[in-house]
């Protein structure tokens, strides 16, 4: 009997120990880049690195928010268009697809369509656009961004945005369309204010998607009139003399908004991350 | 596919193809995009098996459960460049934080300069690459572990299954179509990685961690050589398609079709 006893706190131990060392190898670099920007700049050169920082300050942010706001203000304006254009563009189709007749072929093959996207590298088709972007005057602009960062996200869009439309039945709509109603009325009316949450992680998960982007920004973008905040930090990282504090804080700076708006859409996470695939 | 011809005509694009074949650089960074694809996307996805088991069957409490949850969210809403930066904050000798923990734990006694050789940068940039991606694939099998009903698992205990009998035929059979959806979501977002690396070692030291995009950007937007930048777009664009086509149309059939 003790020995059973013994064996099973054993057990416990055991598995309590690999939960922690999962959670700490998650958490780790978090703390790292959290502790970097917190310490002060004499910490910083005490060898080895200190693991908790003495006398925190908050200066490297400050200096960073400061003088870096138009990175911080570009990254905002970028993200929120590049959401409200991708939103108005892809609930009309979204719409179209689920919701008027056509052949079970010709959705399969527009979604199929629209799938082969998730698929597309970015910087396979980043010379062309370049040129295009030249072309149209829009280099070292934000709109340059923001119609990039549409064209990409569109796609995921009307795949997410048509799942959640199939899922809401047909029947409450048909109704109203009986007593007259038109498609766009019973359409804000009814639909939307069933399937708002939904619609709303999809806009979560956009904006994310364009907050975090890199590879356009660091091609189409020149100074600080359009240079988001990936681009702050790429211009840190890529200085001779690196500056570890200030990297650190635009890193926590770049990875807050992202991290707070997925835990507020936690649930619509993983069909956003995979194409709507799994629910 | 339409900027073909932009700035050049056809026959410098001819030329373009030419060079392709006896281009040492650009071997050396597919050499490069396949070691670094198959150790993050075999990494990612042990890993990922490992933990989601791990969680499944001894975080049972829906509070302790949603924790974890919480945690694995953390690194895929991460950017990145922030990826990267958290790497270079870490493994950079004078102020990371990985030498002294090896150093405590007793395992080296000097400093690695995790930047300097080949293939420390490159087993640098796929830890971090895997650091962020392997929770996406723990949520996925979580999600698809969560969906086997629990008296099975009842019934197998009372026939007196054991846990890697339990793991290998209930669960690895319930995960079938998942774990290829992953393989086929990692394999495709692992051939366009760009931003991890671009932040964290640039593709140095040399060459060594470059891979097919970067060497793309270098080319194109360091050397300005466009037109040959465009004709590698195009080799990748074919690589990639020969890839997602195939497993699109698989896709459709074992996991999207079933689903509806």
């Amino acid at each position: 009997m003790r020995l059973v006893n013994v064996k099973r706190t054993l057990k416990r131990a055991a598995t309590l120990a690999i939960l922690l060392i999962i959670l700490s190898w998650i958490l780790l670099p978090y703390y790292w880049m959290v502790t970097m920007a917190l310490k002060s700049p004499r910490e910083l050169f005490t060898y080895p690195p200190a693991l908790f920082p003495e006398e925190p300050t908050l200066r490297h942010f400050i200096r960073i928010l400061t003088q870096g706001s138009s990175f911080l203000i570009n990254s905002l304006a970028a993200s929120l268009s590049t959401v409200m254009l991708t939103m108005l563009l892809s609930i009309p189709a979204a719409y179209g697809i689920s919701r008027y007749r056509v052949t079970p072929g010709f959705r399969k093959n527009t979604l199929l369509f629209y799938l082969e996207q998730r698929f597309l590298p970015p910087i396979a088709v980043v010379i062309p656009l370049f040129a295009l972007v030249r072309a149209m005057g829009l280099y070292d602009s934000l709109l340059s961004l923001i119609f990039s960062y549409t064209l990409f996200n569109i796609p995921l869009a009307i795949w997410l945005l048509n799942g959640f439309l199939q899922e809401v039945p047909r029947d409450i709509e048909e109704a109203s369309w009986l007593d007259g109603t038109t498609r766009l009325r019973s359409f804000f009316t009814i639909l939307l204010p069933v399937i708002f949450p939904q619609f709303l992680s999809t806009a979560i998960l956009l904006f994310v998607f364009s907050w975090n982007e890199f590879i356009f920004a660091l091609i189409f973008t020149a100074t600080i009139r359009s240079q988001t905040l990936p681009i702050a930090a790429w211009n840190l990282v890529s200085q001779f003399k690196i500056d570890w504090q200030a990297m650190a804080a635009v890193g926590v700076i770049t990875s807050l908004i992202p991290t707070l708006l997925f835990l507020a859409a936690r649930r619509y996470i993983l069909r956003g991350l995979t194409f709507g695939m799994v629910k | 596919m339409s900027a073909v011809d932009y700035k050049t005509g056809q026959f410098v694009l001819f030329r373009n193809f030419g060079h392709v074949l006896f281009d040492r650089f650009l071997l050396e960074s597919l050499k490069t995009t396949l070691i670094y694809v198959s150790a993050a996307v075999s990494l990612s996805i042990l890993v990922g098996l490992f933990v989601a088991e791990f969680i499944h069957h001894s975080v049972k409490g829906p509070g302790s459960r949603s924790i974890f949850t919480v945690c694995l969210i953390l690194p895929l809403a991460t950017a990145p460049v922030a990826a990267g930066i958290i790497g270079r904050l870490m493994f950079t000798p004078q102020y990371g934080v990985v030498n002294v923990i090896l150093q405590r734990l007793g395992l080296i006694n000097g400093e690695i300069l995790w930047f300097s050789t080949p293939p420390t940068a490159l087993l640098t940039v796929t830890m971090m690459d895997t650091w962020q991606w392997t929770p996406f694939v723990v949520l996925i099998f979580l999600a698809g572990l969560g969906s086997i009903p629990t008296e099975i698992y009842e019934a197998a205990r009372l026939d007196g299954a054991s846990t890697w009998t339990i793991f290998r035929n209930m669960d690895l059979a319930y995960l079938r179509s998942l774990l290829m959806l992953c393989l086929m979501l990692r394999l495709t977002d692992e051939f366009r990685v760009f931003d991890i690396i671009m932040v964290m070692t640039q593709g140095g030291p040399g060459f060594s961690t470059e891979t097919m995009g970067i060497y793309l950007y270098r080319i194109s937007f360091k050397y300005f050589d466009l037109s040959y930048g465009t004709t590698l777009a195009i080799i990748i664009l074919l690589i990639m398609m020969g890839i997602s086509l195939a497993l699109i149309r698989i896709l459709w059939r074992e996991v999207i079709e079933p689903a509806r």
